[in-house]
């Protein structure tokens, strides 16, 4: 699990930070995208082995990132997380969007490290 | 009978003979041919009898001959006898019998021929001297001969057939016999009857014979002999017989010598057959073709005649004139027939020309009858139809009228009616209950009165009670009424003020309802209602129903459109302010979530110690701020769940799973706070695969906040959840022996915010959201969530869960 590399896109600040902390303590490498666009710069040269998505984004909705990453067929097999407020009803709308999982907030630390282990 | 029948041909008679002028030319050609074809008849008859008659010449000639011949031949033979006899001095029996021989084969008529001699040398014995003998046939059987003469030579043509002379002959014989003696020529006699197989008739021939050397006249003693013979006159007569045409003839032999007596010798008739004798006419014809021939024979002159007897003619039938008669009728039939034919022909035609002509001068006459009183109908109709036409066109007009305003209508109606029906005043009321009294209001009048009545309620009900009660029954009025006096008692001062003479009234109905009255009035003269005034009047009312119907429809329709805008509009509004929570919800749900999330999460970073350790004090702080913020996120996911439901937004995810494990989790779960008091904790099920369809999240929630509620409540004792299988339900029942609930209380706590009671929320916590919540989720699981309790004993909640929400949620 080492030297694997998480994607955190999330606008608001406090929570991406959480989510590194715990991601970064467990010893996963992170990169944060405040907002969609900066996301989908960063998968331009990048490629993450998770990507943790936040549905709620200023610019672009998460879901359309993920449609969007997933056109890409380098990123056809990487895993995304949704991060929800909400249990999205519904999952099978996001999963065609291309959502392998989600997690709704808040979370437990420990909640976390589970559903990434289970997808990488 | 009979008489009908005489009618008929007097009539039949009448008939042709009135025709007759059209028939009398072929009457006259028949006529003509028939005396022509007589004629020709008559002509022909002649022609053949002039034949009959040379045919009769000829052969009554050729038989004459024949039979003079026979006599003259019979004659020259026995002269022939007596050259042979002058020519031998001596002739014996031998001799003798040799020549006659001869003469007696070549002349079957002669009997005998036999010689008397007067010389002895020429005589045989006289014992064996033939005689001739004389008998009468009665002697014969009487076997006594009579008189016998003897001969000295006697030849007889049949041997066999022996011949007897009559016995009343001799006397003649001998007599002769004695002139013969002195004669020179031969001799006949008269008819001689003799027997030979039957009695015949003949005559006898004697010639003389003399020595030759008699010098003188002497005779009488130079007789030698005489020769005697005897013939047989039916059978010279036969020998004339002829092959054909043997009949039909009477022959007669006549001795004519003495001219003031004729002897008739013989008579012969051929008959073919036995017919009835002759009419004297026709023996007076057969006379007269008689044919006959005189001849010397010996010493008398004979005389043969032939004549025809019927039997002749029936032989001699010819046909030719009857075959002429019938082809000349048959002839002159023709061209009368066809004359005939040709004249009924035409009279035919002429007959069928009259009664054509008739027929088409009564046709004709009958046209113009017709042609006269069509026009007369036509002119009728025409009234008829231009009245008729007028209403039509009336009625027409009130269908189409398109009624914006049903008074427009109402006027239009009435003017158009009162012209047509051509009537004083038409009127048209409406039919209202004002104050529980029933009465007409004028909704039209043309022509108007002053002041106006529109509007005016005029007939109330009690004013004119029978005229509403005939209104009610639907009843057309006639007014003034012979056969309801009353009503026109009623309306007598209403009659008067308004000139009315006559009055029909015919109510405005639809569907059985009662919607007013049209009024027709003749103010002027008596008017008779006819059945098409009343026709027109009732299809004129049932338009104006069919239009106040559709006014009062409009209406209706105009006020639900109204409506129906409203409650779009409301809906619109309402759509919006439910998007609007739904953003809200969405917002809020976002916005309360995220810091409570960094709450939560540095907190329990802080608590896993990722930031560097931490001392027993901090813990518990932070371990106090984990609570809290917990305890905060379980009261905004309520609220929100509740806002949730309450705006109808909470969408379930059903799929079928088994129940026993959504069970068996939650009390797994809820197991550490149960053994963190002092309360047992037990479950049991039916079976262990019970599946039924539901959101298994939310039923969770709804088993948890049971349960919780039930460890909450509860300080001692104990918990367990049953479940039960049902054929098409699932019972859970959560059972405790907690601090139970009243009446009062148990209609409570179903209701967001209220908990039993105030003290509650003090003593318990909670935010008395979670059976509001339960009961919503159960709700669109479409089960229901009861619950049974006594205070201070303990509560029961049962959850009862449709297994399959298929035809629920179609």
């Amino acid at each position: 699990m080492k030297d694997k590399e998480i994607l955190i896109v999330e606008d608001n600040e406090d929570n991406s930070l959480l989510a590194e902390k715990i991601l970064r303590y467990f010893g996963f490498k992170t990169f944060i995208a405040p907002h969609g666009n900066a996301a989908l710069e960063y998968c331009k040269g990048h490629q993450p082995d998770l990507i943790l998505m936040d549905l709620s984004l200023p610019d672009i909705d998460g879901l359309e990132v993920t449609r969007i990453l997933r056109e890409n067929p380098q990123f056809h097999n990487v895993p995304i997380i949704a991060i929800s407020a909400h249990a999205l009803s519904s999952f099978g709308d996001n999963q065609e969007a291309g959502l392998n999982d989600f997690i709704t907030k808040p979370f437990l630390p420990n909640d976390l490290i589970n559903i990434v282990r289970k997808h990488l | 009978m009979g008489s009908h029948k005489l009618k008929i041909i007097i009539e039949t008679v009448q008939k042709y003979l009135s025709e007759f002028k059209n028939y009398w030319i072929a009457l006259l050609i028949f006529l003509l041919g028939i005396l022509f074809s007589i004629g020709a008849f008559r002509f022909y008859e002649n022609q053949e009898l002039k034949q009959t008659r040379i045919e009769f010449n000829r052969l009554a000639d050729i038989r004459i001959f024949l039979i003079k011949n026979e006599i003259i031949g019979i004659i020259e033979q026995i002269n022939n006898i007596k050259n042979f006899f002058n020519a031998s001095s001596h002739v014996s029996k031998d001799e003798f019998n040799t020549f006659t021989s001869h003469t007696l084969e070549l002349y079957p008529d002669l009997i005998f021929l036999g010689w008397y001699s007067f010389n002895a040398s020429e005589s045989v014995l006289k014992d064996n001297k033939p005689l001739l003998k004389f008998i009468s046939s009665k002697a014969e059987l009487n076997n006594i001969h009579y008189h016998f003469f003897s001969l000295d030579y006697l030849e007889q043509s049949h041997p066999q057939k022996i011949f007897y002379i009559e016995q009343k002959e001799y006397l003649q014989f001998e007599r002769l016999l004695e002139i013969q003696k002195h004669v020179k020529t031969a001799a006949v006699s008269d008819t001689i009857e003799f027997f030979q197989s039957g009695i015949k008739k003949g005559f006898f021939i004697f010639d003389s014979v003399f020595n030759q050397n008699s010098p003188s006249n002497l005779i009488s003693n130079n007789l030698r002999g005489i020769i005697i013979g005897l013939a047989n006159f039916e059978e010279i007569v036969q020998k004339s017989h002829l092959i054909l045409q043997p009949t039909g003839f009477n022959i007669d032999i006549f001795d004519h010598t003495d001219s003031k007596e004729i002897l008739l010798l013989h008579h012969s008739s051929t008959y073919q057959q036995t017919i009835s004798s002759e009419n004297p006419e026709e023996v007076e014809q057969f006379e007269s073709w008689s044919q006959s021939y005189s001849f010397p024979v010996g010493n008398r002159t004979w005389m043969i005649k032939i004549s025809p007897n019927r039997s002749f003619f029936q032989n001699h039938k010819r046909w030719t004139h009857w075959e002429v008669l019938i082809i000349g009728i048959l002839f002159s039939a023709l061209p009368a027939s066809y004359f005939l034919f040709l004249v009924n022909r035409n009279l035919t035609i002429e007959q069928i020309v009259a009664a054509r002509t008739n027929e088409l001068a009564d046709s004709n006459l009958r046209l113009e009858n017709e042609i006269l009183e069509r026009k007369k109908i036509e002119e009728n109709l025409t009234k008829k139809q231009r009245y008729l036409q007028a209403r039509h066109e009336a009625l027409k007009y009130f269908t189409k009228l398109t009624i914006s305003e049903i008074q427009n209508a109402v006027n239009e109606v009435i003017s158009r009616t009162a012209t047509v029906m051509q009537i004083d005043r038409a009127s048209i009321w409406f039919y209202e209950t004002k104050e529980n009294i029933p009465c007409l209001t004028c909704a039209g009048l043309y022509p108007d009165v002053k002041p106006s009545l529109i509007s005016l309620p005029v007939f109330l009900n009690s004013n004119y009670p029978l005229y509403f009660q005939s209104l009610n029954n639907h009843a057309h009025l006639i007014l003034p009424s012979v056969f309801n006096p009353e009503l026109t008692q009623e309306f007598n001062s209403y009659l008067q003020s308004f000139h009315i003479i006559s009055k029909l009234d015919i109510p405005i109905v639809f569907e059985g309802k009662l919607l007013g009255v049209l009024a027709c009035e003749a103010t002027k003269d008596d008017r008779e209602w006819l059945l098409e005034d009343i026709h027109f009047g009732q299809t004129v009312a049932d338009i104006v129903a069919i239009m106040m119907e559709q006014a009062a429809r409009r209406q209706v329709e105009r006020a639900l459109q109204e409506s129906r805008q409203r409650l779009v509009k409301a809906m619109k509004e309402a759509q919006a302010a439910n998007e609007a929570k739904t953003e809200f919800l969405t917002t809020i749900s976002h916005e309360l979530r995220t810091p409570l999330n960094a709450m939560i999460g540095f907190n329990q970073i802080l608590l896993m110690e990722m930031e560097g350790p931490i001392n027993e004090s901090q813990r518990l702080s932070l371990k106090k701020i984990e609570k809290s913020s917990f305890r905060l996120l379980g009261l905004i996911n309520d609220i929100l769940d509740l806002a949730k439901i309450e705006a109808n937004k909470m969408e379930l995810e059903i799929h079928s799973s088994n129940i026993a494990e959504v069970i068996k989790s939650c009390v797994e779960e809820i197991t550490p706070l149960v053994e963190q008091k002092d309360i047992r904790i037990s479950w049991g099920i039916d079976k262990p695969i019970i599946n039924l369809e539901m959101d298994q999240m939310r039923i969770r929630q709804v088993i948890l906040n049971l349960l919780s509620n039930a460890v909450k409540f509860t300080e001692q004792g104990e918990i367990s959840i049953q479940v039960y299988d049902h054929p098409s339900t699932v019972e859970i029942q959560v059972m405790d022996t907690g601090i139970g609930l009243t009446e009062e209380e148990i209609d409570k706590i179903f209701q967001p915010f209220t908990q039993a009671d105030n003290s509650i929320t003090r003593k318990f916590g909670g935010t008395g959201l979670g059976l509001a919540i339960s009961k919503k989720i159960i709700h669109l699981h479409k089960g229901s969530l009861e619950v049974k309790s006594k205070k201070e004993k303990g509560s029961v909640f049962i959850v009862i869960l449709p297994k399959s929400l298929l035809n629920i949620y179609d």
